[in-house]
Formats: structure tokens, C-alpha cells, sequence
């Protein structure tokens, strides 16, 4: 297991050093951002003085040698428009995403499952035709309309829920549930297929004819032969998550990373942009590598040579 | 009293700060040392009177007895504070490239204040617009207060400020005269929608920004709409410089009279813009001349004049539009494409991103058309429109010899009357010459709640508070 978290780890870094080298060329690639930080009637003087101070008339490599040896002090240098260390910026923003998406994939798991498993239990049935019928609808659905539609039913015209922002639990509740629906339409389909083909296999055939109840069937043996697949799905789904709460977090104006990112490709604060790639680079990286350690836990197979 | 608006400033600090919305926060509780009145005149605020002892030297008597929200007292040395910080080269604000004439200022004592200049300034009045006075010491020694509890002299007192989430602010005791209004939170809710939405739910008392499309649907339900013209110009430059057809003001004055501006308004902006007479500013705006009348719709002589050009059968052209920069810029590229095609004129639209049109913006790298919202507020003084159409502007949208005589004299001019005069003649200038298709200012689109009735908006954005009906 050591040597396993060892090598884990080691690679870990490396996908880090390969993900902020890409965020840090193709920033500079798009353009300089100088323009975007001096008045409407600058004069050419003036945009290259302010083009000098920021460092942006450098060659590539210095600016690159620079980015390496900041990074080393773990110093992801000042956003260039809120002048504060661009990494307290993400710190700050991060519990708000790490919240929703926690919250979205809850929902997304426990929707998503349990759909998934009745249907698949009634194969053919009115049931398995709505439960599939609406995971196809909630994976079609724009995250954006759903959002809205969701304001305009429950905030505006039935006063249960606050429209945005982020002070109350309720707060909480759109957001979670707009994001939640279309991976729940996820979870359920894989479920059902995956729970189909298992329920065929012969080894649940062999429980039925022990005498054990369906349920048991069903809770003990076959969900656990989908669980590594619920896994990885899981995984994929928070990494989607936390990078694509974007368009929820801008809707719902709720005060996560996903929002900090827009705005600062928006406005190119390449800073802001290097850090908040990082972290949700980091937090990815950790997703997969927590749910490669749960395959050797699930599935006794795994880890054995 | 809680306001929705779709982006917040930056910052506590406003001299960092390019963008005009933030003044709707930061008017609430900075203010400057000269008002302006709703001609573009300069009207006193924290200094009462001024004068000019020499075309290079100003001289400033401030208001008395006026204390910051901290409890510092606001006097010349704190004035003197303001202005060598924004000019600080160590600070970088961007904002201080505004002030690059100004050379010493010196407190003479308390209330009077001496600002030498190293040229000639005409438009010091309008650029103090920029220059918020901020607390010295409590920016100067204690900063992490100042981030979370920016002090200023305003009617209105920050009691926190979230980064990108809220302001909220609290009636202070000020110069100003007692507000309505006990306390402000001013919310970021940077979706269209859901700020709509906010406001019909009841969660927000007013709404910056709503969507034209929206105002008969918000009126419907028995909230009010207002429209304030703001201090941008949505204008169409056509440039002089890269060799083109343009090049030829025959040309130019065809292109004006085949564009309908009040077609465009009513179909476009909902009828709710101001149009602009000919020249880059309203009414509003300091320079504005009201004797210039824009050029008429009339697609007939426009035909005709590109005959006399010598392209009666029109020619191709590429236009440059950004995208959801300004107000409806790109439904208006399309629309005068249309229109211009009607006198034979086939635009090549070139839709660009923000970040793009920038680039090319300041590099002069721009189609030989552009659409542009020029903006003169907060200094409500055609100064910065001018400077646009400079030979030795980045932009290189022209290159008039002439022009920049007139331009040259408008910055000299120190007297009040006699550089509105010059302002007016480079105005007429530009008229003549057709530098531009002066199209409408831009309108800030409002959307209140009961609460929030009888607020008025200035056209930098801010809110004025005075006639509330609550």
C-alpha cells in the first residue's frame, strides 16, 4: 500500500506541474492581458508602462522561469485585479464549490441509485419507461434553463426558496438540486444497465435459489458488483462538478471557484486563472486517486497481483 | 434598501478601478472634490470653490468641518495624500496614468489646497472624478481594515465588504445632508435572469441592468422601470488611417445618412436611449455644443454622395463588433449592416470577444469600422472622446493634423467659457468630418421595487437617494 500511495503521489505532481505548464502557456497564448488594466484613453506610453510593471513584455521563458520559481515558494503571485495573493482568492471561494458539489453529488447519488435499481429490478415495466424517460430528459437539459425555470417556479412565484446567493442552508437548495438532477439522470441509467446485466448473472441466480429475499439479493450482492462502476462515476462526476458548477454558480450567484474562474478568464487575470486551475486539478487528482484506494476495498481482486 | 447589480468593483481601493459600475458603490460612500452638475458643469462637493491663479497652478478651498468614517479629519494634507498615492509608482494604481500632469500639490494649510500642474490641465475638473478620498490613515497604517471597511466621507459607511458577494452599508453622519435610507446591501448577482428574477421574488428592492426584453414583463406585474442615459456613447468609428474607401468624407457622411439611429433605437434598445446629436456626448457632457444637429436618415442622398465618391456602386467593408460588451452592439452591427447594404454597402461583420477587441482596440489593429461606447462619465467631459480620435492615440482610429490643433487648444484653454468654446469647435469638427456614426448614449436600465421608488439615477451609474417616497 506504501509504495502504491508512493507512486500515486509521485504522479500526482507530475499531472499537477503538466496541468498549471498548459494553464500558464495557453493564458499567454491568448493574448496580454495589459489592455484590460489601463484606461479607455490610455496613451501607447502609458499601456507600456503599465505592460512592464505587470511583466508582460518579457520573453515567454523569463515569464515562465519567473512562474517556476514563485510556484516553488508556493507563491501563485497577486490576482491582477482584486490585489490579493490570487491563492487566498481560491481558498476562500473553495468550501462554497466543495459544499454545493458535495450537496449536487448527494442528491445525484441518492436520486440516481435507487431510480436506477427500481427500474432495473422491473425491466420492461411503466416504471422502467418513466425512470428512463426522465433520465434521458434530466441529461438533455441545459443546466442553465433548469436553473432559471427551477427560480422562477419555487422563488418567484411560489415564495418557498430564496432566488440566490449564498447566507442560508436554503440558500443551498436550488443550486444543489439544478446540478444534482442531471448526474442523478446519470447514476440512474448506469444502475439500471448495470444492475440488468448483473441481476442475469448466475451467481444471483444461485442467492434467489438459496431462499434469500430480493432484497438481500439485491443490497448484498448485486449493488456491490455495480459499486466499483458507481465509483468511478462518482469521481468523474465530482471532478465535473467542481469545474462545471460554473453556469450554476453564476446563475444562483453563489460564491465558488466556479465563478472566481469565469470572471478571471474573463478579464485574464492569468493569476487567478493558474491558481484556480491548480486547485481544482488537485482536488481531481485526489477524487480518482480516493477512488482508485476504494476499487482495492470493494473488489478483493484488486491488489492481488 | 438591497440592490442587485452584475458586477461589483474590484476592490475597496478605487484607483485600480477602469470600469463605471463600480460607482454605483463607490458614489455611496467616497467623494471627490468636485461634483458634476447635469450640464457637465463641475458643482462643489468637498472642495466648495476653486481658481485658476495660473494656467498651470489651481488653487482649491475645501469644505470645513467634514470628518472620514474612521473619525479622521478630511483636510488639504488629506487631499495632498490622495493625490500623491494615486500617482505613486510604487502603488501602480492604473488609475494614475489620469494624472500624469499634475506635478506637486501642497497643502497650504487645512482647507487650501495648491495643485501645480506641468502642462497646461483644462480637464483637471473632470479627471478629479477619478480621484476618491480615501481615509490616509487608516489606508496608510491600518490596510486590513481598509479591505474589509473602506473609509470615506460619503453619506453612506461600508460595514462589510465580501469580495464579489455584498456590500452593505449603513446611513453615517456626513456632510450630506441625513439620507431616507438606514442601511444598503448591494448584492453581486452577475446573472441577467436570476437578477430579475431576484426583484420580482421581492429579495431585491432594485435591480441594475435589466434586460430590455424584460421591461414590459416587469412593468406587467407592477413594477417600475427607469432609464438614465449613461456617459457612454454607443458609437460606430470609421477609420481614416488604413487605406480603405473610408478615407473619403463623401463617403463617410453616406455611411451616416444610411444608418436610421431612431430605427435602431426603437427596434433595437426598446426606444428607451437617448440620441446623440452629431457629437460624442450628450447634453450631460461638458463640450456638448446644442447647435450640432445629426446628419438625417435619408439612404437617397446617401446613394448619391457615394456617386459623387466615385463608388456608386458601394464597395465591401469589414467591421469589427464586440459581443455583449456594450448594450445590444452586436443586434446593432447587424442592423446597420443591413441598412448599409441598402446603399450598396456589404459589411463583413467580424465578431470579437472581449479580451480580443481590446487587444486589437489598443494596438490599432481594429476593421476600418468599429463599434466603441465611448465613455466620458464619471468626468461627464467630451476629453476622453476627443483624445480617441488623436493621431498619437493608441487606437489610430484618425490622423488629422487639424483635429489635433483643435484638440491641442481644448487642453489649454483654462478659462471655463473659452475651452466649452474649443470643445464645441472640435465637436463641430468631428461633425463636419464625420469621424464616427454618433449613435445613442447608452441607457442604464433600472428596475425598482416599492421600496426603492423615487430613485433617480446620474449617468456615471450612481444612485441618487434624495427622492424617495418612502
Amino acid at each position: 500500500m506504501g509504495r502504491f500511495l508512493l507512486a500515486r503521489t509521485a504522479r500526482l505532481v507530475l499531472v499537477l506541474w503538466g496541468v498549471l505548464t498548459l494553464a500558464f502557456l495557453l493564458l499567454r497564448l491568448s493574448g496580454d492581458p495589459t489592455t484590460l488594466f489601463v484606461a479607455q484613453d490610455a496613451t501607447q506610453a502609458q499601456v507600456e508602462q503599465v505592460r512592464h510593471q505587470l511583466g508582460f513584455d518579457q520573453p515567454l521563458i523569463v515569464q515562465y522561469a519567473w512562474f517556476l520559481g514563485r510556484l516553488a515558494h508556493g507563491d501563485f503571485d497577486r490576482s491582477l485585479r482584486f490585489d490579493q495573493p490570487a491563492i487566498t482568492l481560491v481558498w476562500a471561494a473553495l468550501p462554497y464549490t466543495l459544499e454545493l458539489s458535495l450537496v449536487a453529488l448527494a442528491i445525484a447519488m441518492l436520486l440516481g441509485i435507487p431510480g436506477g435499481a427500481v427500474a432495473a429490478l422491473r425491466p420492461g415495466s411503466v416504471i422502467d419507461f418513466v425512470a428512463t424517460l426522465l433520465a434521458l430528459v434530466g441529461q438533455s437539459i441545459p443546466v442553465f434553463w433548469l436553473g432559471i425555470l427551477l427560480i422562477l417556479l419555487f422563488s418567484v412565484q411560489l415564495r418557498w426558496l430564496p432566488v440566490s446567493g449564498s447566507d442560508t442552508p436554503a440558500h443551498l437548495v436550488l443550486p444543489a438540486v439544478t446540478l444534482g438532477a442531471f448526474f442523478a439522470a446519470r447514476f440512474a441509467q448506469l444502475t439500471r444497465s448495470g444492475l440488468v446485466e448483473v441481476l442475469t448473472e448466475d451467481y444471483v441466480r444461485t442467492a434467489h435459489a438459496k431462499g434469500l429475499r430480493a432484497r438481500t439479493v439485491l443490497m448484498r450482492h448485486a449493488l456491490r458488483n455495480v459499486a466499483i462502476a458507481q465509483v468511478t462515476v462518482a469521481a468523474l462526476t465530482f471532478s465535473a462538478l467542481l469545474g462545471g458548477a460554473i453556469v450554476t454558480e453564476t446563475i444562483f450567484a453563489w460564491p465558488g471557484m466556479g465563478r472566481l474562474l469565469l470572471d478571471a478568464v474573463n478579464s485574464r487575470d492569468y493569476p487567478l486563472v493558474q491558481a484556480s486551475v491548480f486547485v481544482i486539478a488537485l482536488f481531481v487528482s485526489l477524487a480518482n486517486l480516493l477512488a482508485d484506494i476504494s476499487y482495492g476495498v470493494l473488489d478483493p481482486r484488486v491488489g492481488r497481483g | 434598501m438591497t440592490v442587485a447589480v452584475g458586477a461589483m468593483p474590484n476592490a475597496p481601493d478605487p484607483d485600480n478601478e477602469q470600469s463605471l459600475l463600480a460607482n454605483a458603490v463607490y458614489n455611496l460612500f467616497y467623494d471627490t472634490l468636485v461634483a458634476k452638475d447635469p450640464t457637465g458643469n463641475s458643482v462643489p462637493s468637498l472642495a466648495l470653490s476653486w481658481t485658476n491663479d495660473s494656467p498651470t497652478s489651481w488653487t482649491f478651498k475645501l469644505r470645513p468641518n467634514v470628518v472620514f468614517h474612521d473619525g479622521e479629519p478630511f483636510n488639504a494634507q488629506a487631499v495632498k495624500y490622495n493625490f500623491d498615492r494615486i500617482r505613486d509608482p510604487v502603488v501602480k494604481a492604473s488609475n494614475g496614468t489620469r494624472f500624469t500632469q499634475v506635478d506637486t500639490v501642497t497643502a497650504v494649510d487645512d482647507l487650501t489646497l495648491r495643485v501645480d500642474t506641468k502642462t497646461p490641465f483644462a480637464n483637471l475638473l473632470g479627471t478629479l472624478a477619478w480621484l476618491r478620498i480615501k481615509a490616509p490613515k487608516q489606508l496608510a497604517e491600518r490596510p486590513v481594515e481598509f479591505a474589509s471597511t473602506p473609509a470615506g466621507t460619503g453619506p453612506f459607511q461600508v460595514t462589510e465588504w465580501s469580495q464579489n458577494n455584498r456590500v452593505v452599508l449603513k446611513a453615517a453622519a456626513s456632510w450630506h445632508p441625513a439620507s431616507k435610507v438606514a442601511n444598503i446591501v448591494v448584492r453581486h448577482v452577475p446573472d441577467d435572469a436570476t437578477r430579475v428574477a431576484s426583484l420580482q421574488a421581492g429579495e431585491v428592492d432594485l435591480a441594475y441592468a435589466v434586460p430590455i426584453e424584460q421591461i414590459d414583463a416587469l412593468k406587467n406585474v407592477g413594477l417600475s422601470i427607469v432609464t438614465a442615459p449613461l456617459g457612454q456613447s454607443m458609437v460606430i468609428e470609421m477609420r481614416t488611417v488604413p487605406d480603405s474607401p473610408l478615407k473619403d468624407v463623401r463617403v463617410r457622411k453616406a455611411i451616416a445618412e444610411a444608418i436610421d439611429i431612431e430605427g435602431i433605437i426603437d427596434g433595437l434598445v426598446g426606444g428607451v436611449a437617448r440620441k446623440l446629436d452629431g457629437q460624442p456626448g450628450g447634453p450631460d457632457a461638458f463640450g456638448y455644443d446644442p447647435s450640432i444637429k445629426p446628419y438625417p436618415y435619408d439612404p437617397k442622398d446617401a446613394k448619391a454622395l457615394l456617386a459623387q465618391a466615385g463608388v456608386p456602386n458601394g464597395f465591401s467593408i469589414d467591421y469589427n463588433t464586440s459581443v455583449g460588451r456594450y448594450l445590444k452592439d452586436k443586434e446593432i452591427s447587424e442592423a446597420v449592416a443591413s441598412q448599409l447594404a441598402e446603399v450598396g454597402i456589404r459589411v463583413n461583420i467580424q465578431p470579437l470577444e472581449s479580451g480580443v477587441y481590446l487587444d486589437r482596440l489598443f494596438s490599432g489593429k481594429m476593421a476600418p469600422m468599429f463599434d466603441i461606447g465611448l465613455t466620458y462619465a464619471p468626468d461627464m467631459d467630451l476629453d476622453n472622446a476627443f483624445r480617441v480620435e488623436t493621431t498619437s492615440n493608441p487606437v489610430q482610429q484618425w490622423a488629422d493634423p487639424q483635429f489635433d490643433e483643435l484638440y491641442q487648444q481644448t487642453t489649454q484653454a483654462m478659462a471655463i467659457d473659452a475651452r466649452k468654446t474649443a470643445m464645441q469647435k472640435a465637436s463641430a469638427y468631428l461633425h463636419d468630418q464625420v469621424a464616427a456614426v454618433y449613435l445613442f448614449q447608452i441607457p442604464g436600465v433600472y428596475g425598482l421595487g416599492k421600496k426603492a421608488n423615487g430613485v433617480s439615477f446620474r449617468p456615471d451609474y450612481s444612485m441618487l437617494l434624495d427622492n424617495l417616497s418612502q
